[in-house]
């Protein structure tokens, strides 16, 4: 140890001036405000930008220009004979000179900043820069001296290092290509501090064998140094390889957090999305039976958008999902749900962009996409293209589309006109699409006075609750009269049952109140519920007309042990508690569209997931997540 | 005790073969001088020796200590100076006694200044900008201060002028003179060699050829200059000649094997003998045999 001491005291010694150099130029962001600059930065933000910028360059440079110098140039100068002449461990020469280098540039950079903070500069450094620039400096260091030991040896061995370079770059390029088009981002992002950190032990292990046993020899030091650092760095990138292949055999047992679920209209396959254990934020998208407990994962769509969810058929048999590829287009992909195990294969069909709007028919055979202006019906069957044309109509947000039937296809357009001269109106047109004849049909216009949007629409595309923006009004609408009446409430929760009757909470006082509205808007039932806040369910059971209600008393989402599910008979107003501290899986977060028929997952704080039988209201677990798992409502 | 034991010393370079099985060993208090042409494999002895290269077979010990592994231990009682005098070409003499001083148990800065005084070397100034035979006496006043047991010296007057390499002579007797310390050393210099050394060896292709005292290596060779035919010639014939040379009518030759006691001339033939120096002793065994 006192050898490595002295050593590193002669290092830090020897090259003193570059200190003095760095405590000189830590002055020149602080007479910066003085002269004209760019505008709209306070002199403190110049200060704390220069000094910033300043010490970036001058520690990646001095860490570059140490890294290759300190042992390298003495070895390949045949200077490195003077420290093996005396008592000197090769492990003290290499650490002292590495750690010597390491002082040297962060003390130089320390030494730029130290002027800028004592005169109050503004310093935003984000915590992924920081990490960068704590393990950067000591990469670059360890990895400088290895090329450079590498070029200065000029040996044959130079050609396994470009070689090894070659095979290792490119199977970790190819491993984060697939990590990152699997929505994994984080992952790579982690993968690359993590294969940093590898690089770093890596190039200083290297280096420290090629001084501890090649000594004096420079070429002799190259091999030890080569096979060193292609051996460590072959079983990291080894490593690697098989944590992806890891990451990608998650199943749903393995999730966290559950983000989004969302049941098939029918059966018993639900798709899920939540993060998966101690895979850096990898959500994969799964499909999961709860009966047979068989699941399928699916490629995810490359940007990872978490509200994206394959699209079922109404018996839920058949479900479709977009494959982001490589192109940057889509495949479609047809999942069938029929049989035990949930099949995926290709259909032929591609989208050049993200479709804004993707609707599959009742029986999962067909399937209608707006793609930018463009709408297109495919049959998932034969892979024939039976309808293309521009969407018709005014353009404006919210497009939906909803097939009637196998041959028809419901389409919603809506638009805001702001016209001078003329009044304001908000338009919704309804076509019908007939697709044999590739016909469109007219079947109603509504106009509002104030923007809107289709909020919730009933699966035969007969009523949509539309949603005033500005006031918060909510009109249940006949979209085959084009008749709109006002509901009764002026804010969420409520919900569009199949048939056109509406679900709705009212606030009476400290009551509250579950109101069943019929589709002419007259109030047909109303339930008390205890708690302020409500989350419904969708029918169970056609015929029986039962709902599952979760309540709370919080008005702060967050904490679901306060939850109380209840199943409440439509028909009578009756209600039966079925369960605590559960909130329900539909649509989470989000319902899309009208409550889909028999509903029943309701999830757990606690990260389970219960099947509700309708009949009896009897909870069955289906599915164990985890860790505690966090909801949002 | 033996203050350096080579075993069977092979070194390789890929398909060549620098040292071939090299065995000796230097006793305490000796002074060894291993002589050989370029590329005989001296200064892979000396790095196998130094623990700076490992053997691809035998071994070489240093003060009882296996070089390769306990290089540092070994060390500590042992002073170095390389073909070419090495050290950071920034650092003063005074500032390289200063780091060398703690790595070693004793260190003798007193008496590195004085040295550098007696030879007018400057102790601040930067040593790259010495010149090589001062630089050479900075480093042989590097390897003497920690006083150590044993000595080391790579070809120590390699490239310098004669004053400077009798000058570092004058140093290494002196320090012999006072201390005893055992000396290993290399070099081209073979009339310097011949006044310090006690014992020699030759490496000739990476064999050690000869490991013998000086003293007797000299008393063993002669050189013989006789004309041809005769008795003499017969009895020369049953020396083992080394070198044999034509010079005019009569032949020349450098023969092993002699022995004053009983001189292999008959006498009153007409035959000249004399001594050799180390160095032509050297020339004759390494040299070209015409």
């Amino acid at each position: 140890m006192r050898a490595f001491l002295a050593l590193l005291r002669r290092e830090i010694a020897e090259r003193r001036l570059l200190l003095a150099g760095a405590a000189l130029a830590g002055l020149v962001p602080l007479v910066l405000p003085w002269f004209p600059g760019p505008a709209g930065l306070s002199p403190a933000d110049l200060r704390g930008g220069a000094a910033l910028g300043l010490a970036a360059v001058a520690v990646s440079l001095l860490a570059l220009g140490l890294g290759s110098t300190v042992l390298a140039a003495d070895l390949s100068e045949g200077r490195l004979g003077f420290y093996f002449a005396r008592p000197l461990p090769g492990w003290a020469i290499w650490a002292a000179k590495m750690l010597g280098a390491l002082l040297l540039t962060a003390g130089s950079g320390a030494l730029i900043l130290l002027p800028s903070v004592l005169a109050g500069g503004t310093f935003e450094v984000s915590v992924f820069w920081a990490g960068s620039a704590l393990l950067g400096i000591p990469v670059l260091l360890v990895v400088s001296h290895a090329v450079s030991v590498m070029i200065r040896s000029r040996s044959l061995w130079l050609a396994l290092d470009v070689g090894a370079l070659g095979l290792i770059g490119g199977v970790l390029w190819v491993s984060c290509r697939v990590l990152w088009r699997e929505g994994a981002q984080m992952l790579v992002v982690w993968s690359g501090f993590g294969f940093a950190a590898c690089l770093l032990v890596a190039a200083a292990a290297a280096g420290l064998v090629q001084v501890v046993r090649g000594r004096t020899d420079l070429r002799r030091g190259h091999r030890l140094l080569s096979l060193t650092l292609w051996a460590l760095l072959g079983g990291m990138t080894l490593g690697h390889l098989a944590f992806v292949a890891w990451v990608f055999r998650v199943a749903p047992t393995d999730l966290i957090s559950l983000l989004s679920v969302e049941p098939a209209p029918a059966g018993g396959w639900i798709a899920l999305q939540a993060p998966a254990r101690w895979r850096g934020g990898y959500t994969p998208v799964f499909l999961f039976n709860v009966d047979s407990g068989r699941f399928l994962r699916l490629p995810t769509q490359g940007e990872g958008y978490w509200w994206s969810f394959p699209d079922f058929s109404a018996d839920g048999r058949r479900a479709v999902w977009l494959e982001r590829l490589e192109s940057r287009t889509y495949r479609v992909l047809a999942l069938d749900l029929s049989g035990p195990e949930a099949e995926m294969r290709g259909t032929g069909v591609y989208f050049s962009e993200s479709p804004s709007s993707l609707e599959l028919s009742p029986d999962g055979r067909r399937l209608a996409a707006l793609t930018g202006n463009r709408l297109t019906v495919d049959d998932l069957v034969t892979g024939r293209l039976l309808y293309s044309g521009e969407m018709p109509g005014e353009r404006g947000p919210g497009e939906r589309l909803l097939f009637l039937g196998p041959h028809r296809l419901r389409l919603f357009a809506s638009v805001w006109t702001d016209e001078p001269g003329v009044p304001n109106v908000w338009r919704l047109t309804t076509l019908d699409l007939e697709i044999p004849q590739r016909r469109l049909v007219p079947v109603s216009r509504i106009e509002l006075p104030r923007q809107s949007g289709i909020c919730l629409l009933s699966p035969e595309g007969r009523w949509a609750v539309l949603h005033e923006w500005s006031s918060r009004d909510f009109q249940l609408a006949d979209l085959e009269s084009g008749q709109a009446i006002p509901l009764r409430t002026s804010s969420d929760p409520l919900a569009l049952l199949a048939d056109g009757r509406v679900l709705l909470l009212h606030r009476e006082g400290r009551r509250r109140l579950v109101g069943l509205l019929g589709p002419d808007g007259a109030e047909t039932l109303r339930v008390q519920i205890p708690g302020s806040r409500l989350q419904v369910g969708g029918f169970v059971a056609p015929g029986q007309d039962l709902l599952v209600v979760s309540t709370t008393d919080r008005e702060t989402p967050g904490d679901d042990r306060d939850w109380t599910s209840w199943l409440v008979d439509l028909r009578t107003g009756s209600r039966r508690l079925i369960g605590r501290g559960m909130v329900q899986a539909t649509g989470f977060p989000f319902p899309r569209g009208s409550l889909p028929a028999f509903h029943r997952i309701l999830l757990r704080r606690g990260g389970e997931l219960f099947d509700a039988d309708p009949t009896n209201g009897h909870l069955r677990r289906v599915l164990t997540l985890k860790s505690p798992a966090r909801t949002t409502d | 005790m033996s203050l350096i034991q080579v075993e069977g010393l092979t070194v390789r370079y890929g398909r060549r073969t620098a040292l071939d099985g090299v065995s000796f060993e230097v006793p305490d208090g000796g002074v060894y001088a291993l002589l050989g042409r370029n590329g005989a494999g001296k200064s892979s002895l000396v790095r196998c020796l130094l623990g700076e290269q490992r053997p691809a077979a035998g071994r070489t010990m240093l003060l009882g200590r296996e070089a390769w592994r306990e290089r540092a231990r070994a060390l500590t009682e042992v002073g170095v100076v390389h073909e070419s005098p090495d050290a950071p070409p920034a650092m003063t003499a005074r500032q390289l006694s200063r780091f060398c001083a703690p790595l070693y148990p004793r260190w003798d800065g007193d008496g590195f200044s004085a040295r550098l005084r007696r030879f007018g070397i400057p102790e601040n100034v930067a040593f790259g900008k010495l010149s090589r035979g001062q630089r050479a006496q900075v480093a042989l006043g590097l390897a003497l201060a920690p006083e150590p047991r044993l000595l080391v010296l790579d070809d120590p007057t390699l490239g310098l002028d004669p004053v400077a390499r009798r000058a570092v002579f004058e140093e290494l007797i002196g320090d012999l003179a006072d201390r005893g310390t055992t000396v290993f050393l290399t070099s081209h210099d073979l009339g310097g060699v011949e006044g310090i050394a006690g014992r020699a060896g030759i490496l000739q292709d990476g064999r050690l050829v000869l490991d013998e005292e000086i003293e007797t290596l000299k008393r063993r060779f002669r050189r013989v200059s006789f004309a041809p035919g005769g008795e003499a010639a017969a009895r020369l014939a049953e020396l083992v000649p080394v070198a044999v040379a034509s010079r005019g009518w009569r032949v020349e030759a450098v023969v092993s094997g002699w022995d004053d006691d009983h001189p292999a001339v008959p006498p009153g033939a007409t035959v000249e003998v004399s001594a050799l120096t180390l160095e032509e002793i050297f020339l004759a065994l390494v040299g070209d045999p015409q």
